[in-house]
């Protein structure tokens, strides 16, 4: 079967690109991250930052943990479950309960059996639910989360009912007074945590989950057991959930039956919403997220959280249905395009992606901005006003600003990139990394942090993997250059 | 004697859609259902592949009884097939799609730990070679035209190396050139790998050009069955069937 071919360009892009056997390079990912955040909470003291902040982003990893776990069941096996914190909390009391009423109890041997007990109330609880489908599943799971719920809440001489499991022992180190210990401690175990479950979601059995997901009538007649596939499915996201809750118990050193209420559950289904279901790691972009807009809002403004959490949700759902990384990643698979035409659309749905990601970025930020600041549309209620101090700027003449500087710098680099110039590419890259510096300046790292990874990331994966990459290169662009535009 | 269905009925809640079905698939046979709409031949299949269980009667596959056996088992013991309404994977690659397949029959699925993209990737190339899909391999197979999707569902039925193939209107919603693609596409298949074919279809040019055998249903029961000259000149058939298509 022939292809058209506009010019002579090389092999497509992707005909058969064979995976070569070896080490998965992912790892290195995470070995980066670990490095670059082991020393989080020394920097963040070192910077005189809040010191709340290594409280906050030890709760972001513990999240992501969670939100990955159930992740997949909702985005790879397609399973809605609204009773994930179930195995948080059995976790959490697992590890709790063994380590208060078994004196000699190593603390290790503690948090080692947490994710076995989750994993073996999925087993049961699964092996109730997977018998029903659809919207009967998801209430099911709901039904039978609130029955583990209810029996922590009363269930007074075991598990201390209402009133907490409290002052399970831990050692001394991780009570040192600014959580360092705690943070390591925990960065540690959710990074192994999530790379095993990377490995296992891109491994055989993961890529079965995703069938399942696609069509289970048809994964059936591939000879697997769909069933027996989704109770699999279930106990991993209860063993990684139980993981995840033993170590929230280990910072309150103690339980308390909220770790397993049904809104927990719902809170990390917003989590992979926010992210994007369909992606690995859009989870841990959502709990981010929620979380940095959970701490900065709520504090404040208690009654506005909820609005402005259904706000971004409503946005989400109808703008971005694949989530925040969803939308990063997804791009245009025509299959019949030649080379040269698939690479002119990478790059011209890249660029416009790019606006429409940066002018959400500038609506969000103006929002927040004012939800945090009500006062200070057209001036800053904080400080006095310098013309040569952007901090002291109103939010609205402030975001005129970026908007104008960032469509000057950015209208010109985009350029290049469509010339398919290996500069302007790296320049792009560069420039992603703009906003931290910025919003360092007007005293918001957090959310510049925010910004500047999910830009960089989808410079990323835009314009540096694989495919595209190839297109930047030498030989590949004199030609692209003379081929026919796609427009 | 491949396949052979005994005195098989089904019935929903009264209304039988399937009546006193018998139907024998010799090794390498070419096999064809025919019939109008609402003759059951849907149900036949999927009473065959474990899709629905029949009310009465018995089936059995290479002389051992499957009847009540659960779709998954009845596809690892060396049936495989397509269905009506595409059935892919439709998020998945074009290369995925196949390669889970192959997984699959190859019981890799519990591997929790190796890196699936490493995997059995010269069977499933062979596969997408098999059906005309490598230059699409990493295309996102919902993207595809419908001819393509229906190519892929044959690689994904394939790859669990089938002895006997079910193929439920291969051409249904095809145009004429389509169609007549994939019918060479699926005899080359067919006699490259010395299958076993069983389909359904609509479109009587297709039938008599491959068919070796066919049995024609109508209103659930099998009204003719024998070479396709016999059932051609079956004044019967004639009448309910190949009459109304003229």
């Amino acid at each position: 079967m022939e292809t058209p071919q506009t010019t002579s360009t090389p092999q497509r892009a992707g005909s058969t690109p064979r995976s070569p056997e070896g080490r998965d390079k992912v790892i290195w990912i995470f070995v980066a991250v670990l490095l670059l955040l082991f020393w989080g909470p020394e920097f963040i003291l070192k910077m005189a930052w809040p010191e709340y902040w290594i409280t906050f982003l030890t709760e972001v990893f513990m999240w992501s943990l969670f939100a990955v776990a159930f992740n997949v069941l909702m985005g790879y096996t397609g399973m809605v479950s609204f009773g994930q914190a179930a195995y948080l909390g059995i976790g959490g009391y697992t590890a709790g309960l063994l380590l208060k009423k078994i004196a000699w109890m190593p603390f290790y041997l503690g948090l080692v059996a947490a994710p076995i007990g989750g994993a073996l109330a999925a087993l049961i609880l699964g092996y109730l639910c997977i018998r029903r489908t659809h919207i009967y599943f998801a209430i099911l799971t709901l039904a039978f989360g609130q029955i583990v719920y209810l029996t922590a809440f009363k269930w007074y001489d075991f598990t201390g009912g209402d009133n907490g499991l409290i002052g399970v022992p831990v050692p001394e180190w991780v009570q040192d007074p600014t959580f360092s210990n705690y943070y390591k401690f925990v960065l540690v175990i959710v990074l192994i945590g999530i790379y095993i479950l990377w490995r296992i979601v891109n491994s055989p059995f993961g890529k079965t989950l995703t069938a399942i997901r696609e069509n289970p009538e048809r994964t059936g007649f591939i000879g697997v057991n769909v069933q027996r596939y989704q109770l699999y499915a279930f106990i991993v996201a209860g063993a990684f959930s139980g993981l995840a809750g033993a170590r929230m118990m280990v910072h309150e050193r103690s339980v308390y039956p909220d770790l397993a209420h049904w809104t927990q559950s719902t809170q990390v289904l917003l989590m992979s919403l926010l992210g994007g279901v369909y992606t690995f790691f859009g989870p841990i972009v959502g709990a981010l997220i929620l979380l940095t807009m959970d701490a900065d809002i709520t504090q404040d403004y208690p009654e506005i959280w909820q609005l402005f959490l259904g706000a971004v949700l409503i946005l989400i759902l109808y703008g971005l249905p694949g989530g925040i990384l969803g939308f990063i990643q997804e791009r245009d698979f025509a299959s019949t395009d030649d080379y040269a035409t698939r690479m002119h659309k990478a790059v011209s749905v890249f660029a416009r992606k790019f606006w429409f990601f940066f002018a959400g970025m500038l609506v969000f930020t103006a929002f927040f901005s004012i939800l945090l600041e009500p006062g200070s549309w057209l001036l800053s209620e904080e400080w006095e006003f310098e013309l040569t101090a952007i901090q002291t700027w109103g939010i609205v003449p402030r975001t005129i600003l970026q908007a104008v500087v960032g469509v000057l710098i950015f209208s010109a680099i985009l350029r290049g990139v469509k010339a398919f110039s290996q500069a302007c590419r790296l320049l792009m890259l560069l420039f992603a990394l703009m906003p931290v510096g910025l919003h360092i300046y007007l005293g918001t790292p957090l959310s510049g942090i925010l910004i500047s990874a999910l830009l960089t990331l989808f410079v990323y994966v835009n314009l540096l993997q694989a495919d595209v990459r190839q297109a930047f290169g030498r030989q590949h662009r004199a030609e692209l250059r003379a081929a026919p535009s796609a427009q | 004697m491949l396949l052979r269905v005994e005195n098989v009925t089904k019935s929903f809640d009264g209304f039988v859609a399937v009546n006193n079905f018998n139907l024998t698939v010799e090794q390498g046979q070419m096999a064809c259902i025919i019939g109008p709409n609402g003759a059951g031949k849907s149900t036949a299949f999927n009473l065959i592949t474990g899709h629905l269980q029949p009310t009465r009667g018995r089936i059995f596959f290479r002389d051992r009884e499957i009847t009540g056996f659960p779709p998954h088992e009845i596809c690892q013991m060396g049936v495989g097939r397509s269905f009506q309404r595409t059935n892919i994977f439709p998020r998945l690659s074009v290369f995925e799609n196949v390669q889970v397949a192959v997984l699959s029959h190859a019981k890799k699925t519990l591997n929790f730990f190796t890196p699936a993209k490493q995997l059995v990737q010269d069977e499933t190339y062979q596969l997408l070679e098999d059906v005309g899909l490598v230059d699409e391999a990493q295309s996102i197979s919902g993207t595809l035209s419908y001819g393509f999707q229906k190519q892929l569902e044959l690689g994904i039925a394939l790859a669990s190396e089938p002895e006997l193939l079910l193929l439920d209107e291969p051409t249904a919603g095809m145009s004429p050139q389509e169609t007549a693609s994939s019918i060479e596409l699926i005899g080359k298949i067919a006699r490259g790998r010395g299958l076993t074919l069983l389909f359904t279809e609509h479109d009587m040019d297709v039938v008599f050009s491959i068919a070796e055998k066919i049995t024609v249903l109508h209103q659930g029961e099998v009204l003719a069955e024998g070479l396709p000259e016999e059932v051609r000149a079956n004044p019967e058939v004639q009448r309910v069937y190949l009459g109304e298509a003229e």
